[in-house]
């Protein structure tokens, strides 16, 4: 079986090493966020990532094989083989040997037996830190990622985190993003909520309203079942009603309920995050992220889809109509508002699931990302999340359908 | 003529050569292929045609005169037309009155009763179509098919209203206060029982056609179709057979159009699946799909022509999960290489059949997927 192996294999490309691939990724994302990068330095870098993968990654190459494609095949960045976000349960997808092992990412939820892992060893942790700085700088601070630290717009800001500590969820990628970025950030007053605060709304509204006695604006950042449960605390505690975020102040929400509280719907989170917490729309800027990517996408910024020149972008954001009817049309208020967009080491697909082809501009399908950050793992994810194409990003719908037992013929006794 | 020989007769004109009321099912039934609608009342008309007669005179001594002062609620959930029509005919047979609400975008329950009333109109016309979602409560007894969660709502719904008076007698036999009889027909699952160790080559060639038509018959939309296999033997070469004749039985009898959210269900399955196991699937298409499961516990199908196959072994889970209690969720098993001794020991379930029957239930066997005739005009 081992001849077979080699013999098969010894005519593909070589598989670079990690060393290598990693000073590469660190390149693109020292170019920032702001420029677009060209399909062909996407792809050159998208195939080596996958011929590394493809070698080191053991339960990733018995798929590859199983769906026929290996690095004699896949010749573009979109041939690559995106394994589903199920799989990060059932396997360990890593090119990382156990000794080289030192952090690992689960999926959130209460009622996941199996969470999803995602090992990471320290040079893979640095990739991660340094891809989702650049992002955040961008789209929360408006600026340069090299300006952030020492812009004076942010001299007495304050984060203020919605999230467990990272001591409380040490295996969650949120709170290490989130606790990067206090890092980064350098407000020596910035804090986690932490978890027992996250559990009682009252609790939650009195940490906010004390973070908040001692800072000009401040950034408040949270998952969606947070900030419903702060809201929900402050229409019934007098300290909530009382509750503004200072002038300057920006709001960034992010993951779903995970059937912690009621859901609401993103537009609607959003108008009552801006009418209770008295932060303009255009400060509420959403994320979408999960364990099993390095990269994450944020709305706001512009469509830099190849081809579309800045004003035919504009007449395609103003025809969009809804999906359906009653859908609100979340492009509405201002262009690109309700649009996901990645850093320019992140490509996305939006996938028919009839034809499983790409899904043209304002079709629905399901999300498939590529991103570059992946280096120990997998660059190609398959999610379950659906969401329209919207040029070169997407608007989130939210989670596919299960399958469910339908029939008809269960006895329900008079 | 009875109403079994009318009812009969009506069968029979669907299954006339160029029956226009075929040609305007084929047209309008959307929720199919004109194909799969076409061979889909054949079989349930034929079946009509053979056995309804015998079933009016079995249930003969059980029909009273009651019957023609009794209402029947007809609340039915269109995801395919045998139970709807089956609910009809077995509120005709009693003698009752019909009220039929056919779900949004049925047209079946009309073309049935339009096609009824060109044999006798006098019979017809006790069948009432109605789109009143209310009107289910003007009952003596209600046959309603659909979700848990609504037959848990239309059931509370009764439970907690007042009979309502009719000519100003309340009903025979009961007082003014009680409630109508209810039978709720709701979620449930079919599996197959394959035994290829003790199959013959040709009986194996015809086994894997059979599974494949039960696997495909009607889009799998009914209770009867089966969500999964189970299979002694070689279950790899088993699910690689079936794909190809599922494929073979796609191009003949084309699968419908999903819904985004039904291609989504399948493909989100197809996924994953394709990691944890191996997948055969129409190309292209969510047409088709075939998942070798050989390590995995009980889950349900995405239907819309989604098998899994499983090893006998796996079987053990099943018996352990939700679905295999003793309040059954299964509603048929099929089976093939086995004694049914040997498949009546392994699985519960209402009805038991052989592999290619499992959507052909006969007329004449309740199997818990209609009432009994004269459980409608049963006085309590």
């Amino acid at each position: 079986m081992k001849t077979a192996r080699k013999t098969i294999y010894q005519s593909a490309p070589k598989s670079p090493p990690a060393g290598e691939l990693d000073a590469c990724i660190f390149d693109f994302i020292a170019r920032g966020v702001e420029r677009h990068s060209t399909d062909a330095e996407f792809g050159s870098l998208a195939l080596a990532l996958f011929r590394h993968q493809f070698a080191l990654n053991r339960p990733y190459r018995r798929y590859c094989e199983l769906l026929g494609r290996s690095p004699r095949n896949v010749k573009h960045w979109k041939q690559i083989p995106a394994v589903p976000t199920t799989a990060f349960k059932d396997a360990e997808l890593t090119t990382l040997p156990p000794r080289q092992r030192t952090a690992v990412f689960h999926s959130s939820g209460t009622t996941e037996h199996r969470p999803s892992r995602h090992f990471h060893s320290a040079a893979t942790l640095a990739l991660y830190e340094a891809a989702l700085w650049p992002m955040f700088a961008s789209r929360m601070l408006e600026l340069e990622p090299v300006a952030a630290v020492t812009d004076r717009r942010y001299s007495n800001c304050r984060l203020i985190i919605l999230t467990p500590t990272p001591a409380e969820a040490p295996h969650s990628s949120l709170v290490h993003m989130m606790e990067t970025v206090r890092r980064r950030f350098g407000a020596p007053h910035s804090a986690f909520v932490g978890a027992t605060a996250l559990e009682d709304g009252r609790a939650l509204a009195a940490a906010v309203h004390s973070a908040l006695r001692t800072s000009h604006s401040a950034f408040l950042l949270g998952t969606a079942f947070a900030f419903v449960r702060l809201l929900d605390a402050m229409a019934t505690s007098r300290r909530g009603r009382g509750l503004q975020l200072p002038p300057g102040s920006r709001v960034m929400e992010t993951g779903g309920y995970k059937g912690r509280t009621r859901e609401v719907p993103r537009e609607e989170l959003h108008a009552l995050i801006s009418a209770k917490l008295g932060v303009p729309r255009s400060a509420i800027i959403s994320e979408y992220g999960m364990c099993e990517l390095s990269s994450q996408f944020y709305t706001g910024g512009e469509v830099r889809s190849p081809g579309f020149s800045r004003q035919s972008q504009s007449r395609v954001m103003a025809a969009w109509e809804p999906a359906e009817a009653g859908t609100p049309n979340l492009a509405r208020d201002a262009a690109g508002s309700a649009v996901f967009r990645g850093p320019p080491w992140t490509r996305v697909q939006v996938i028919n699931p009839e034809t499983d082809r790409e899904a043209g501009d304002g079709e629905r399908g399901f999300i498939r990302i590529f991103d570059l950050a992946n280096r120990a793992s997998v660059s190609a994810i398959q999610t379950e999340d659906i969401g329209i194409r919207r040029g070169d990003g997407f608007e989130l719908i939210g989670r596919a359908p299960q399958a469910e037992a339908r029939g008809c013929s269960l006895m329900v006794p008079s | 003529m009875t109403t079994g020989q009318t009812i009969a007769a009506t069968a029979r004109l669907w299954l006339r050569h160029g029956s226009p009321w075929m040609a305007r099912a084929r047209r309008e039934l959307t929720a199919f292929s004109p194909q799969m609608v076409e061979l889909g009342l054949h079989e349930l008309f034929a079946d009509i045609a053979a056995n309804v007669e015998e079933l009016e005179r079995r249930e003969a001594p059980r029909i009273t005169s009651r019957g023609s002062r009794v209402t029947v609620s007809h609340v039915l959930s269109g995801n395919l037309p045998n139970p709807g029509i089956v609910s009809i005919i077995v509120g005709l047979l009693a003698g009752a009155r019909n009220i039929v609400k056919p779900a949004t975008g049925d047209q079946m329950p009309a073309l049935f009763v339009e096609s009824l009333a060109a044999v006798d109109s006098k019979l017809a016309g006790r069948v009432v179509l109605t789109s009143n979602r209310e009107a289910y409560r003007k009952a003596d007894a209600i046959i309603a098919y659909g979700s848990d969660e609504t037959l848990s709502v239309l059931r509370q719904n009764v439970g907690g209203a007042s009979a309502p008076r009719r000519n100003g007698k309340t009903r025979q036999g009961r007082g003014a206060e009680a409630p109508p009889t209810f039978f709720g027909f709701g979620h449930r699952v079919s599996i197959g029982l394959v035994n290829l160790r003790d199959l013959s080559t040709r009986n194996t060639q015809y086994t894997i056609r059979a599974a494949a038509f039960d696997a495909s018959f009607w889009d799998q939309q009914g209770c009867m179709s089966p969500h999964c296999l189970y299979v002694r033997g070689n279950a790899a070469a088993f699910a690689e057979a079936l794909a190809v004749e599922m494929g073979q039985f796609d191009r003949r009898w084309p699968r419908a159009t999903l819904r985004f959210e039904d291609a989504a269900a399948i493909t989100r399955e197809r996924n994953e699946w394709r990691f944890r196991g191996r997948v055969w699937a129409s190309k292209g298409s969510t047409h088709w799909t075939v998942v070798l499961d050989e390590h995995g516990d009980w889950s349900p199908s995405p239907l819309n022509r989604f098998v899994f196959i499983r090893p006998i072994e796996s079987l053990a889970r099943l018996r352990q999960s939700k679905i295999q209690n003793p309040e059954s969720k299964i509603s048929t098993v099929g089976f093939a290489g086995f004694t049914p001794t040997e498949v009546v020991a392994m699985a519960q379930a209402d009805r038991y059949c052989s592999l290619g029957e499992m959507q052909r239930p006969s007329l004449l066997l309740t199997h818990g997927s209609r009432p009994r005739v004269g459980d409608l005009i049963h006085e309590s």
